[in-house]
């Protein structure tokens, strides 16, 4: 065995020990969820610098980053969460099953954009150019340009009090609705608008059926 | 982050508090619901001094104490951008707030004993960051509020200071954001002024909680610019300048993992 495949083993037996100490108690799906929100976890923590443009962007890592967190996401993440599996150590809420179809949404929501961020891997941190020629004739009203960056966006009043939509060519953001009735391309988007519209997603998924955590 | 249930400023969630259930009112410009019917003066004089136009204290769950230091140009822009709310004619329903706390001439006392103008004056010898942080963190952005523990008449906890909250309307909990806390869990102004922007945590993590609200509904909307100062003051509540480097903290196990599949 090469040396290198004996320290990632090595690791690798670690992580789980790892998992294992971080999860005491987790058995079943639980424990199987559980894991799955840690490595979609840890490939964000990942992701995060390269979004940021503090380490240079690799195409590939965010593709096979992306692969992650789309596997973990949709379905594969609502047939981890059978009705009251609350045994044991989990920070699962019982709303997840009162409320069973936002759960639902959120969950389908993060594998749409998770599988338009691996197709958007290419992009980096610009949004798609837009295809030369061919056009013509084409009604161009939801192939607006291009949204700024989320960081350094200027919101209107409307926007900043909450009751205009956000602008135009962004009919969706921090979840705000269902994203496969989007009129915009998502897989043409800038990759760290997408790694937002993740971790926004997340995040209002954590808000409202995660406890006992910040 | 889903938006909030109804219209927006109609009548917000209510708030489980142990003196009662608080009720945020319409706040739209409906003439009769809402405050459509204030002058500029009442605004003012209901946000800065947190007193009603009919010369009513506010129970503090309003936040009022921390935008005393608002200037008149504040003011003036808030309450131009509240005109423009459209207006709801549905009025919130009532607080469920029992004896003697319904009593809001009681409040006076309240206001005698805990209400303070936050120290938000720019500070000789501390960088523009560092201030303009400082004003946002102890005014506008009012982190004490929830980051702070309560004493049992309902004041901040002055000596624990953004030492943390376990027992937040609701049930929830706000972690300490004190400097030296940040650092230990890993934080830098660049991955808190991230945080406040997307809501990830260093270790990747997204929150939950309050504060998922919080950025949704309130940081992302501000600048990077201030995002960073709020970052440079937490990180730095001292104004001295410099901010020690985190390690990363032990239970990371982010680049483990990373390597594993990278590898495997």
């Amino acid at each position: 065995m090469k040396p290198q495949w004996t320290g990632a083993l090595a690791l690798a037996a670690s992580a789980v020990a790892a998992v294992a100490l971080a999860h005491n108690g987790a058995m079943g799906v639980v424990l199987e969820r559980m894991n799955g929100m840690t490595a979609m976890r840890d490939t964000v923590a990942v992701l995060a610098p390269m979004m940021q443009g503090a380490v240079p962007y690799d195409a590939f890592a965010v593709s096979e980053g992306a692969g992650v967190i789309a596997g973990h996401a949709g379905e594969t993440m609502l047939s981890l969460f059978p009705e009251g599996s609350l045994e044991g150590v989990t920070h699962a809420r019982p709303e997840i099953w009162s409320d069973w179809q936002d759960f639902a949404d959120l969950a389908k929501e993060l594998k749409t954009y998770a599988d338009a961020f691996a197709e958007a891997a290419p992009n980096g941190l610009e949004p798609a150019p837009q295809p030369r020629g061919g056009m013509a004739g084409m009604d161009h009203s939801a192939m607006a340009m291009a949204p700024e960056p989320e960081a350094n966006r200027r919101f209107t009043v409307a926007e900043l009090m909450g009751y205009g939509d956000k602008t135009p060519e962004i009919p969706v953001a921090r979840g705000a609705s269902n994203p496969a009735m989007l009129a915009v391309d998502l897989t043409t988007l800038a990759a760290n608008d997408l790694f937002t519209r993740i971790s926004a997603t997340c995040s209002s998924c954590h808000s409202r059926f995660r406890a006992g955590r910040t | 982050m889903r938006p909030l249930r109804g219209l927006p400023w109609r009548g917000g969630a209510p708030l489980d508090t142990p003196f009662g259930t608080f009720v945020p009112p319409n706040i739209t410009p409906h003439s009769v619901a809402g405050i459509g019917g204030w002058t500029i003066e009442d605004f003012a004089k209901a946000v800065r001094q947190g007193v009603s136009p009919e010369g009513e204290p506010y129970h503090p769950v309003f936040t009022y104490s921390f935008y005393a230091g608002f200037t008149d140009q504040d003011i003036a822009d808030l309450w131009e951008a509240f005109r423009t709310v459209p207006p709801v004619a549905e009025k919130a329903p009532e607080h469920d707030v029992g004896f003697p706390f319904s009593f809001r001439s009681g409040l006076k006392l309240w206001r005698a004993a805990y209400l303070d103008a936050p120290d938000t004056d720019a500070l000789m010898g501390t960088s523009s960051p560092w201030n303009r942080g400082r004003l946002l963190v102890e005014g506008a952005a009012h982190c004490a509020a929830c980051h702070t523990g309560r004493t049992l008449g309902g004041g901040l906890d002055e000596a624990a200071r953004l030492a943390g909250n376990d027992s937040l309307p609701g049930g929830s909990k706000a972690p300490s954001i004190l400097a030296a806390e940040l650092i230990g869990r890993g934080w830098t102004v660049a991955s808190l002024t991230y945080a406040l922007q997307s809501g990830l945590l260093p270790n990747g993590d997204a929150f939950g909680g309050s504060m998922a609200e919080v950025v949704a509904q309130g940081t992302s909307y501000l600048t990077d610019v201030d995002r960073a100062a709020i970052a440079t003051y937490l990180l730095d509540p001292e104004g001295r300048g410099a901010i020690p480097t985190p390690t990363l903290p032990p239970t990371d196990t982010r680049m483990v993992a990373w390597i594993i599949r990278r590898w495997i």
